[in-house]
């Protein structure tokens, strides 16, 4: 089993929660991730990856006031825990180390 | 009025997990509210749908909510064994209803993939929503108009001119019809072709057609280079790998080398080619390069992504005036004067996926155009089936209902609650629409089968497994399941227990009303649907005997006869030499295929015609059996008859010689010489009787007006037809050598003019059917139903002495009623549309009031002779049986 379990939408979830900081909650999350990578989002997939992480422990979530678009009802705003951040380095840096594994050779293509 | 939007939140919070419900909600109507400006309602709705449904998963759903539906589980069960026991109770009212709501479910589904195939061409292209044909005023029609062909500068210069677009390319209709191969043992392969068409190097950036052989971007690169289609490649090569092989073309057999195979081009493009050369291919193409009259070519243009076709169409409105006066000038023409009369002289944009279906006027050089007034009157008539069926449904299901009012009051006695007793009438409905979609799908083969061999249109039902289709199949069922029960699912849910458990009435008053309403509208339907239908095949029977002022019957038309070339005279002197011949004559073309025309003016006056126009020999008049009003037919021994023209009467009129047209001249700018009228015919139907007769006129055979196609038309005995073209044949061959013989019998070739006419004809038969068919179905049903409802009533009436007569006509009384009702209204309506159709014709038959009386008379005439045994079965029944309990 893997150490850090996380898929690749996740990380992008994950990712774009850091790079949101304090804004992090549904709907900027969504905006973020379509504008940067250019793909399209549904709310269900990115709520499911938000609370799915939530229980892997890589995220946590406080409520905060909510504005008259959405009829009052409250924000859930997402913030990346310490696992999380190691979940992410480990991610990385597996990845670099792919990379930097590459002989020159193969990049003749 | 609850809206979409309403019911997706409520979804949403009965099974979403409580502790995340509230700020999903506000992500959600976030959402939806910032799109407000952007969206309509509708589709904001959708969206927002859409969205609810795709938080349908795991983490999302309360955990508790699936051991909450199976709590209901035992409920359902129960509703599913109540619906399969009334089913099965009534096997009768059960396969009626099953089996008549799948006939307009098929009937539906096959038109459905038909029109969306109609619709589906050439969706396939790169970059499609940026590909347009460049259409413009058709030049050549006197009343101007729009048409899809254009002359060969107009590609370069629309891509020079403007920055919107990207590239432009052209496909041009080179006139070759043999195609000849050299086979390495030496024999020659010859065929005549017709899918021959030249295209310009970045043909293949354009269109979708992949090549097997070959370099897309090198294959029509340069002159005598030819990309051929797997089939051809197949019939002469007997492979695809025939990269450099040489064809020889025409009549020249001018070598051109293999280039490229491509793939099997889908039936759904707006063309389809076996042939396909280089532009540089076709010399008269570099010839006429200067030209903006030679409207040979289908010009496309690319635009650059974000421009707007119409802001570029409206910029292309100088570009005529200064580009193609060089043109007239060098031809000694005015040009003001003749882009007056057209209403200026346009270019247009037409997108490519458009050209199948909406190009009735504009039309298509290089291949055959949908008919899109077939594909929606299809469309409007399967939508009356279909009501037809689901009123059907609609009605037995209601009837059937109000007799359960029995049941209705136990259950709630038992404690069942009005949304209980809904979702039963429910769950039987819908189980009845979900057996009538299945047994739908076989219906369709066979349906599809029938149209096939009945109207020759293809019902493309391999479309169905389309992933559009699935939510129409499934999503139907339940909206009509839903829509028909629910009618009685509210009636009944409301009932008072004690009410109908004390007296056992069946409620029937105002229901009853409304199930008649819907008989009414079901046989205004079918009778509208039955006069249309006649109607059609009166016009159809009309077309085909109008005496069309030339003789069709036993004329043997021998194509491509060019190929002969000095021999042609001599070929005909032959033919007309033997016995079973009483008739041949060479002509450049006959009435039917179309004409060419061109314009003239009268001479001594400023007075401008269009006139249709065929070269013809002497023998052609007596050949077809055109008479001639005055003056005389052409003479073989006079060769100042060259030059001489033979008018119909409406030329001679419309250039107003009333005291006769005889040694009139016509003036044709350019032409060398001078022409005179030596004869004036009678009028003859050389267009399809759509259009009215217009100017029509013949030249001389071997005159210097161009056009270089001939036919020989033999005139021969009924008696020996079949050794009339066998000698044909034989002597053909003789002269011809490999030149392939092709021929055609006239009669069958006029019919083909009316072949849309014809398919819409056959195809309204089999819906008409179908709709009468259920119909009756429904009223059988109906019928049926009230008989038993008043088994008493008959029992009682016959022991008062009540004949069987009598009871007969009790029963059926009401229905003729509805029948009359049905007529009155059936006639206006069916009256509107078909005038309107009959207007497309220049000839036409009258709409008489024994149409709708014979269409009245046999809807009626059906629906009583089938619920006749029921009614006679009613009204002759055994008194003690029905009394005694």
């Amino acid at each position: 089993m893997k150490k850090y379990p996380l898929g690749e939408f996740e990380e992008v979830v994950l990712l774009t929660v850091g790079v949101l900081y304090d804004e992090a909650y549904g709907v900027a999350i969504k905006d973020e991730i379509e504008d940067q990578l250019e793909r399209k989002v549904s709310v269900g997939a990115l709520q499911a990856a938000l609370h799915r992480m939530q229980e892997k422990g890589y995220l946590r979530s406080r409520t905060g006031p909510g504005g008259s678009a959405r009829g009052g009802r409250p924000k859930r705003f997402f913030a990346i825990t310490a696992h999380g951040k190691q979940a992410l380095t480990h991610s990385k840096q597996v990845r670099e180390s792919l990379w930097n594994q590459i002989p020159p050779l193969a990049w003749d293509v | 009025m609850i809206s979409f939007k309403q019911i997706a939140d409520r979804f949403l919070a009965w099974f979403c997990r409580s502790e995340l419900y509230d700020d999903i909600q506000g992500d959600l109507d976030e959402l939806h509210d910032r799109t407000a400006s952007k969206h309509g309602s509708f589709i904001r709705n959708f969206q927002h749908c859409w969205s609810v449904l795709s938080l349908l998963r795991p983490g999302i759903i309360r955990p508790d909510l699936f051991s909450t539906i199976l709590s209901n589980r035992a409920m359902i069960k129960l509703h599913f064994i109540t619906a399969k026991r009334n089913i099965l109770r009534n096997r009768a009212y059960s396969l009626i209803n099953v089996f008549g709501l799948a006939l307009g479910i098929a009937a539906c589904l096959a038109i459905l993939c038909y029109s969306q195939f109609e619709r589906s061409y050439d969706r396939d292209h790169p970059n499609v929503d940026r590909l347009f044909r460049v259409n413009q005023t058709a030049i050549w029609n006197p009343d101007g108009g729009i048409m899809g062909s254009t002359p060969p500068p107009v590609a370069k210069l629309l891509k020079d001119q403007f920055v919107e677009i990207e590239d432009a390319t052209r496909i041009n209709t080179p006139q070759v019809d043999i195609v000849r191969y050299q086979e390495p043992s030496g024999t020659m392969l010859a065929f005549n072709e017709e899918n021959i068409l030249a295209a310009d190097s970045n043909f293949f950036d354009f269109f979708h057609v992949p090549l097997l052989a070959g370099k897309p971007e090198a294959a029509l690169q340069g002159p005598n280079k030819v990309v051929l289609s797997q089939e051809a490649a197949e019939r002469y090569f007997g492979t695809t790998s025939c990269l450099d092989e040489v064809l020889l073309f025409g009549h020249d057999r001018k070598p051109v080398i293999v280039s490229g195979v491509a793939a099997a081009q889908p039936e759904n493009h707006h063309f389809h080619f076996d042939f396909l050369w280089s532009m540089p291919t076709n010399p008269n193409v570099k010839e006429f390069d200067w030209s903006y009259i030679w409207t040979q070519m289908a010009t496309y243009v690319r635009l650059v992504p974000g421009a707007q076709p119409l802001e570029l169409e409206a910029k292309f409105k100088p570009l005529a005036d200064a580009h193609v006066q060089p043109s007239f000038s060098r031809l000694g023409m005015d040009y003001h004067e003749f882009a007056k009369a057209k209403g200026g002289w346009n270019f247009y944009l037409q997108p490519v996926p458009d050209i199948h279906l909406h190009s009735a006027h504009v039309g298509n050089r290089i291949g055959p155009i949908g008919d899109g007034q077939m594909v929606s009157l299809l469309s409007y008539v399967v939508f009356l089936v279909l009501i037809i069926a689901v009123l059907n449904f609609v009605n037995i299901s209601t009837a059937r209902a109000s007799t359960r009012s029995k049941e209705v009051g136990v259950k709630k006695t038992l404690g069942a609650g009005s949304s209980t007793m809904v979702s039963q009438f429910l769950v039987e409905s819908i189980t009845v629409v979900i057996l009538s979609a299945l047994l739908a799908l076989p219906l369709l083969y066979l349906l599809a089968l029938g149209i096939h061999f009945a109207a020759d249109i293809r019902i493309p039902i391999e479309t169905l497994v389309d992933s559009r289709f699935i939510p129409i199949y499934l999503g139907f069922p339940l909206l009509l399941g839903v829509t028909a029960g629910l009618y009685p699912a509210l009636q009944y849910s409301r009932i008072q227990p004690i009410g109908v458990l004390k007296s056992m009435a069946v409620g029937s008053g105002p229901k009853s009303k409304f199930r008649q309403i819907l008989v009414i509208i079901q046989f205004t339907i079918a009778i509208a649907l039955m006069s249309g239908a006649i109607l059609l095949h009166r016009q159809m029977d009309f077309l085909q005997e109008k005496n069309l002022g030339f003789d069709r019957e036993n004329v043997l038309v021998v194509n491509n006869a060019s190929q002969l070339g000095d021999q042609l005279h001599s070929f005909r002197d032959e033919v007309a030499k033997f016995s079973g011949v009483a008739s041949a004559s060479l002509s450049m073309d006959v009435p039917g295929r179309g004409s060419w025309e061109d314009i003239y003016e009268r001479q001594g006056s400023e007075q401008k015609l269009s006139i249709s126009q065929y070269k013809v020999d002497d023998a052609f008049m007596k050949t077809l059996g055109l008479e001639m009003v005055k003056g005389r037919n052409f003479d073989r021994d006079r060769p100042a008859d060259l030059n001489g023209l033979i008018i119909n009467e409406t030329t001679e009129q419309s250039f107003g010689w009333e005291d006769g047209a005889l040694g009139k001249h016509i003036v044709y700018p350019g032409y060398p010489h001078e022409l005179t009228v030596i004869g004036v015919m009678k009028d003859f139907h050389f267009q399809s009787l759509r259009q009215p007769i217009g100017p029509v006129m013949f030249f001389h055979l071997d005159s210097d007006m161009w056009g270089d196609q001939r036919l020989l038309n033999i005139k021969y005995r009924q008696a020996d037809q079949q050794v009339v073209l066998k000698q044909v044949e034989q002597l053909w061959t003789d002269m011809a050598g490999d030149g392939p013989f092709s021929y055609s019998f006239y009669d069958e070739e006029l019919q083909m003019q009316y072949q849309q006419e014809q398919q819409a004809s056959s195809l309204l038969s089999i819906f008409t059917g179908f709709s009468i068919f259920i119909a009756v179905l429904g009223l059988v049903g109906l019928l049926a139903f009230s008989a038993q409802q008043r088994r008493r009533e008959i029992g009682i009436r016959k022991v008062l002495g009540a004949s069987i007569w009598q009871v007969y006509l009790m029963l059926n009384r009401q229905y003729l009623l509805l029948f009359f009702f049905s007529l009155l209204l059936a006639v206006p309506l069916a009256w509107k549309s078909m005038s309107d159709w009959l207007q497309t014709f220049a000839y036409h038959v009258e709409i008489q009031a024994n149409l709708f009386i014979w269409a009245g008379a046999i809807v009626i005439l059906i629906s009583i002779l089938s619920v006749s045994y029921l009614s006679i079965r009613a009204a002759t029944m055994n008194l003690a049986d029905e009394l005694k309990d």
